[in-house]
């Protein structure tokens, strides 16, 4: 009998223990997922590659060629309703024979244009490790400053016949 | 006696250090869930968002290039704003056009929403413009990739000492770089793709629009066969949100509770968005080429033909001869 008691103290403090052990050895692995959750590429700008200043040419190029598509205004009445195209199954809107269009026309534009990506489809890493230069953030800035006045907004809903009421704004 | 004694204090005292072990054990583990839970509930500030959402928006902008052509940027936003002012939370909208033909669209937080150039050339009329914008209009509103950007604790910001401040200089720089990885190369939860999805489509009808817009879009392109530029083209859709036909079914669940009235505005589209308005963007050497002498190009726009390359005099007779 008092065998019996000693052998089952002995296994009762050992598991006892052994659970003790299991919650001071949980902690620090919670501490290490926490830790571990940040980018590592995220933490050092220095290192992250120079983008290529090719590209940022082009861009500009792209950006400062030619005047705005029509010099007409937009059209004030807009079809009537029952004029538009409806169940219509979707046709290419640039004609082709492939399902899907490049809004670029010759070749050599079309391999430019999918710039970013790999043959995947894939944003390159080299892309997304490389910092933003400052004339990115001048155009984000001017992407910041881009609005719609009410006036144009209001035009804009009527002439397509959309709904004039906005939500009411949460807080 | 002596013996059984000292046993059941060692069981004793190892029973009272188990549980204190384990009450501590549990208060730490409560404690970090509940920080994480405040971490991944408490919204940025709308300074925070518009600080994060314009660095993301410049390294996106990195990335991808701006679109620069005016009138169809004015256009998106003013679509984007058509349906955004549908949405109730209060943020101002900024839409812009980034310069590939990769087709996809991007939100960011704080309002700032790009579609691109690939996408614009594969949308059939505004309604599916509207139904694309309001999808991402929807993940901005509901603040879902800042919620997972909080809940993966990917970003130095999400650490509780940076949560009272509006970030700056190399903390703003590491955020909006995990805020566009992200964005580029996960999907959000699935859960909340399909409220982007739904939300979107309510945004849009009450906004006027066909609200079948978007289910039309992603119906073009999961029927769009898979060639070396297809797969380079919508790549970066399939990696960031779920399958194409999962969508549609959920879509064409919910559809039926909408009015079939919407509009599509497909020709006011055609207007805005055509191969002349991209070619006059194009640079040097992608512009279209000028018509030959006595010839101009032009688009038909409400029963109009509107001269988007070339001039002639005031006066002039013209035939118009349709090109395929």
């Amino acid at each position: 009998m008092k065998t019996q008691v000693r052998a089952g103290a002995v296994l009762l403090a050992g598991v006892l223990a052994g659970s003790v052990y299991g919650v001071t050895l949980t902690l620090p692995q919670q501490q290490q997922q926490d830790s571990s959750g940040q980018q590592p590429g995220q933490q050092n700008q220095d290192n992250k590659k120079k983008k290529d200043n090719s590209k940022n040419a082009a861009a500009n190029q792209s950006g400062q060629a030619g005047a705005p598509p029509a010099n007409t205004p937009p059209p004030n009445n807009p079809p009537p309703a029952g004029n538009q195209p409806s169940g219509d199954k979707p046709t290419p809107l640039f004609g082709g024979t492939i399902g899907l269009k490049s809004s670029r026309q010759t070749k050599d534009s079309a391999t430019l244009g999918f710039n970013g990506v790999d043959p995947n489809g894939q944003v390159q890493k080299a892309m997304l490790t490389a910092a933003a230069t400052p004339l990115d953030a001048m155009k984000a800035q001017q992407v910041a400053q881009t609005t719609v006045t009410p006036a144009d907004l209001a035009q804009f809903l009527q002439d397509g016949g959309l709904n004039p009421d906005a939500a009411p704004q949460k807080p | 006696m002596k013996l059984r004694n000292i046993l059941f204090g060692l069981l004793t005292t190892t029973l009272l250090a188990q549980s204190s072990f384990a009450q501590l054990g549990g208060v730490l583990k409560n404690a970090q869930k509940a920080k994480k839970a405040a971490d991944i509930y408490t919204p940025w500030t709308p300074e925070q968002e518009q600080a994060i959402g314009q660095a993301s928006a410049a390294k996106l902008i990195n990335v991808f290039h701006v679109y620069d052509n005016p009138d169809m940027t004015r256009y998106v936003n003013l679509v984007g704003n058509t349906v955004a002012r549908q949405s109730g939370r209060s943020v101002l909208y900024h839409f812009a056009i980034l310069d590939t033909d990769v087709v996809t669209a991007v939100s960011l937080p704080g309002g700032y929403i790009f579609i691109t150039r690939g996408a614009l050339a594969n949308l059939h009329n505004e309604a599916e413009l509207a139904g694309v914008l309001s999808h991402e209009v929807a993940h901005v509103d509901r603040r879902h990739l800042e919620k997972e950007i909080r809940a993966q604790k990917t970003a130095q910001f999400a650490k509780e000492e940076a949560a009272s401040h509006v970030p700056a200089g190399a903390e703003l720089i590491n955020i909006a770089g995990s805020v566009v990885t992200r964005a580029l190369t996960l999907q959000v939860s699935r859960d909340k793709e399909s409220e982007a999805d739904k939300v979107g489509v309510e945004m849009s009808s009450k906004a006027g629009y066909d609200a079948s817009g978007l289910r039309n879009f992603l119906q073009f392109l999961a029927a769009v066969p898979t060639t070396p530029e297809t797969k380079q083209a919508l790549g970066l859709w399939g990696s960031t949100h779920p399958p194409l036909g999962d969508r549609i079914n959920s879509l064409n669940a919910v559809l039926p509770s909408y009015p079939a009235t919407g509009q599509k505005l497909a020709e006011r589209y055609a207007w805005y968005v055509n191969p002349p308005a991209f070619a006059h963007q194009a640079g040097p050497a992608t512009a279209a080429a000028a018509p030959a002498a006595n010839e101009v190009d032009g688009i038909v726009s409400q029963g109009v033909v509107v001269i988007t390359n070339g001039k002639l005099a005031e006066g002039t007779r013209v035939k118009v001869r349709p090109q395929p």
